[in-house]
């Protein structure tokens, strides 16, 4: 059952421009806080960021999405869960928070997860190990921007992926900067999510780090990408399945 | 980052070319101690920590050392135009599509490998350091008097 703090509705900064600043009470206890950028149409992002925290560029980003008409939920889970960037926290939030925020989300609007780095484990755990008759969503699209899936990656071993369970009925786009060590092992990645059931499709982004939306120091080319950030998720994201 | 002490092992193989053309296998350094090192030039602790090797190659000058710099998933001119910044005198090596580095499964730039006279490796470092004060020069030191 999906609770929310206040008196029976989100609590909003209302008398403020920009975006909803909400808090959803999930099943662990926790409160989950997001911005809420809202839109009209029908598809809704549900936009988290990596574990090295928010960045101005993302929520520009979202506002834009916003004015295109999709609405944006943005998520900073090092700030619900003060993980302060840390990994293993990442991977240990629950999944039925997550659950929770997607069954909630789906009710409303045609969802697409956006993750970025080790944020992916967290969404892509709560889809995974979601169970029939607990309200799985029979489908769900990820948009993943260099995901960190890694349960092992020492040098001279194979790499080991983390175990989401079952990620049937789930169509995975991920994007891979080129200027990254993660490049080389794309296709291994890719293996390991169709062996749990997944749809994968990867895409190399030329020229660009990892990060490279939020780096201190950028090169030309990665500020005008990072400020184009809301072009570049837009043209990814998958056409169809609006409510 | 800390060093990684491994059981001596073979390493997997490393023949490529460097930027001068002149070809190189890991396996003809036996008798050398021998610092592998996985670079990009858009890394920036790679960037970070070429100054030291070169002063380690400086300060081992007169000793069975060799540093083998391979450049990673990046082109010629890449790796060139950076080096005009940082001109160095060990061998930098090439492999543009990443096939020596999936080999050697490295999974962050830079990682580093210290291989014995032997030709085994001892040591990996996932990470920059600097090479010619602390850890990294003290261990190949004690593998230069094995």
């Amino acid at each position: 059952m999906l609770l929310i703090s206040g008196s029976g509705s989100a609590q909003a900064a209302a008398s403020l421009p920009g975006p909803d600043h909400l808090h959803l009470a999930v099943p662990s206890g926790e409160q989950l806080d997001y911005l809420r950028y809202p839109a009209k149409g029908k598809r809704l992002l549900i936009w988290v960021s990596s574990e090295r925290g928010q960045a101005e560029t993302e929520r520009s980003a979202a506002r834009e999405l916003a004015k295109r008409g999709i609405e944006v939920w943005l998520l900073d889970l090092n700030f619900s869960y003060f993980l302060n960037g840390d990994r293993k926290g990442f991977d240990q939030i629950p999944a039925i928070d997550l659950q929770t925020l997607l069954q909630d989300a789906s009710k409303k609007k045609g969802v697409v997860a956006f993750a970025m780095g080790r944020a992916a484990v967290p969404i892509l755990k709560a889809f995974g190990s979601w169970k029939a008759g607990e309200g799985r969503l029979g489908h769900l699209d990820f948009v993943l921007m260099h995901p960190n899936l890694y349960e092992d990656a020492e040098a001279l071993q194979e790499p080991r992926y983390i175990d989401f369970g079952n990620l049937k009925g789930a169509r995975l786009l991920i994007l891979q900067p080129r200027r990254s060590a993660g490049v080389v092992w794309l296709d291994h990645q890719r293996d390991a999510l169709q062996a749990q059931g997944a749809v994968v499709r990867n895409e190399i982004l030329e020229r660009l780090r990892e990060g490279f939306w939020e780096r201190q120091e950028t090169t030309d080319y990665e500020t005008e990408m990072g400020q184009h950030l809301a072009d570049l998720v837009w043209d990814r994201l998958p056409k169809g399945r609006e409510k | 980052m800390e060093f990684r002490k491994m059981e001596p092992v073979a390493p997997p193989a490393l023949a490529t070319r460097d930027l001068n053309g002149m070809a190189h296998d890991l396996s003809a350094y036996k008798g050398r101690v021998v610092l592998v090192n996985f670079w990009a030039s858009w890394c920036p602790p790679c960037r970070k920590e070429m100054p030291s090797m070169q002063r380690l190659m400086q300060k081992m000058a007169d000793k069975p050392f060799t540093i083998l710099a391979m450049d990673t998933g990046e082109s010629r001119e890449e790796a060139e135009a950076f080096l005009k910044s940082m001109p160095v005198d060990f061998p930098v090596l090439l492999d543009p599509e990443s096939i020596v580095a999936k080999h050697w499964k490295v999974f962050a730039m830079p990682t580093s490998f210290l291989v014995d006279k032997l030709g085994r490796i001892r040591y990996v470092l996932p990470g920059g350091t600097e090479w010619d004060d602390g850890d990294g020069i003290k261990l190949i030191l004690e593998m230069l008097n094995e």
